[in-house]
């Protein structure tokens, strides 16, 4: 049975702006799944749904067999771990040691494994020297690290992260690969928001494309990638390397590697 | 507020506002005070903001009322005060006063929480340009005005935080309570920054510049407006005609 599902989900927000109409899809564990879409597709919509922080209007979300509706926040969250797209919507405490450690501290962990725990996940995200610094005092994309660091730390069995790739230099966008396949290994599931195609096809080998609220399809990267119509439908773009090799005439090339291959 | 009255000038609804609640004020006896609260809902409704008028009024005025008519009619000893039970008294002479106290609140909150419900900040603003105040004055008002929303925002924001982090944050007041305590020092800090940042980003665009200033925006003041703050002096004049002679 799938670790996390939705079923047939609905969700209007309090407005009554409905986000989201009809959505279903299951997750396994240890998979490594992209959501891509247009902005205002609903993607930030559907993985809050996930965690807890919004509960559908119909339908159903099942984290290890239990309905969401059933359970508070908290309980999933401890089994869904959730990084905010936006890290100021997250970061509240005056050091970064302080706020990765924050939820273990709260849970009551004992002191020298919050220490061991969060000196660990610290280390992971590239921000072991800045323990003693003011979150505010680095810039907005180390800032992310921060958050997915605090989310690593409860170790949630599903992990998502929400557009972490934005306004990353290459180096962290590699790091960010690096995180992602670290916790892959460990057996647990990486669902990921991106708009970086490039990132998608090195990452991920399963994509769901969201279009107006709805899944219009969840399947292979590589299929989703040859499909017109939904990328179309969809607004995206292919990755550089996949539009260079079609304006060249070849098909089903997604990375250099493959371009070369097909050359 | 996009009502007919929602486009009005804002100040033609600040007369009338300030009107009312003079004359609330200084008219003797409750019973006109109090038939504030229907009024300002029937304006409400034809403003398009009656259900939202009744629940803001229901969930703080009406609680602020009814706290004020227990105390004073059951715990305040005034002369005439009966024991019932207890500490509890009762006295015809609390029930009075606390009938002139509510009355005067009820019309004062209800004009006022009107006024807020159907008129835009950016009308405010833009009014407030037009007739001259002190651009800072301007900004200090605005600033106030939108923290109220901005506040709730960021709480909601800050909770939503801790619970994805499982954190209890539902549940009985206690754990409310021992939730919302320690988000009070970041929250008012991410204020005061964000109101800090609001500033350096309004100084970038010339704010305190004394060149006049061109709006985009268009708010006339049509005869109606007019008519209505004229009236309203009129009736200003009238009430303190009769009060004083
Ligand atoms: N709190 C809210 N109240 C009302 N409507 C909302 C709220 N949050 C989001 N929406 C709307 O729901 C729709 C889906 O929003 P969502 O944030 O899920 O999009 P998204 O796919 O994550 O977009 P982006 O790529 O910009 O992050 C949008 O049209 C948005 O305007
Ligand atoms: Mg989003």
């Amino acid at each position: 049975m799938a670790y996390l599902e939705l079923c047939d989900v609905d969700f209007s927000y309090s407005n009554g702006f409905e986000a989201l109409h009809h959505v279903s899809m299951r997750f396994e564990m240890g998979e490594a799944v992209a959501i891509i879409g247009q902005n205002g597709a609903g993607k930030t919509t559907v993985v809050k749904l996930m965690n807890g922080l919004l509960k559908p209007s119909r339908g159903q979300v099942l984290v290890d067999g239990v309905t969401t509706k059933q359970q508070r926040t908290s309980q999933v969250a401890a089994k869904v771990g959730y990084v905010f797209q936006n890290p100021d919507d997250q970061i509240f405490q005056d050091t970064i040691g302080k706020e990765i450690a924050y939820g273990l501290v709260k849970k009551k962990v004992e002191k020298s494994a919050v220490k061991a725990k969060v000196a660990a996940a610290a280390r992971l995200c590239g921000l072991e020297d800045e323990m003693e610094t003011h979150p505010y005092d680095l810039p907005f994309s180390r800032r992310k690290f921060v958050t997915i660091a605090s989310a690593l730390v409860m170790d949630p069995k599903v992990l998502i992260l929400d557009e972490p790739t934005a306004g990353q230099d290459a180096p962290s966008t590699r790091l960010l690969a690096d995180i992602i396949q670290g916790v892959m290994a460990s057996g647990k599931t990486v669902i990921t928001i991106t708009h970086d195609m490039e990132f998608v096809t090195k990452e991920f080998s399963r994509g769901i494309v969201m279009a107006k609220k709805h899944v219009l399809m969840d399947a292979p990267i590589a299929e989703i990638f040859e499909n017109d119509e939904v990328l179309e439908e969809a607004h995206l773009k292919r990755p550089y390397i996949a539009q260079l090799a079609r304006s060249y005439g070849i098909r089903g090339v997604l990375t250099d590697e493959e371009l070369l291959r097909a050359m | 507020m996009n009502s007919a009255i929602g486009r009005l000038y804002p100040s033609s609804k600040f007369c009338f506002v300030l009107l009312a609640i003079i004359v609330s004020i200084f008219t003797p006896g409750h019973w006109l005070q109090y038939a504030m609260f229907p009024f300002f809902l029937f304006l409400s409704f034809c403003s398009g903001t009656g259900m939202k008028f009744f629940k803001a009024f229901i969930s703080s005025i009406a609680m602020i009322v009814v706290v004020i008519f227990l105390v004073q009619v059951f715990i305040v000893r005034y002369p005439d005060s009966q024991p019932i039970w207890g500490f509890i008294y009762l006295s015809q002479n609390g029930l009075e006063k606390s009938l002139g106290i509510t009355s005067k609140i009820v019309a004062s909150a209800s004009a006022i929480m009107w006024y807020f419900q159907v008129t835009t900040p950016k009308d405010m603003v833009y009014a407030m340009e037009r007739a001259n105040w002190p651009k800072k004055a301007t900004f200090v008002v605005m600033s106030t005005i939108q923290m109220v929303p901005q506040v709730m925002n960021q709480a909601k924001t800050i909770m939503d935080a801790q619970k994805s982090r499982g954190i209890e944050t539902e549940g009985g007041v206690w754990i409310r309570l021992k939730t919302f305590v320690p988000m009070l020092g970041p929250l008012i800090f991410s204020l005061i920054q964000q109101t800090e940042e609001h500033a350096l980003a309004l100084q970038s665009r010339a704010f305190l510049s004394s060149a006049k200033k061109t709006s985009l925006y268009r708010l006339d003041k049509h005869a109606i407006d007019w008519g209505i703050q004229v009236l309203c002096l009129i009736l200003f004049i009238a009430f303190l005609v009769w009060r004083i002679f």
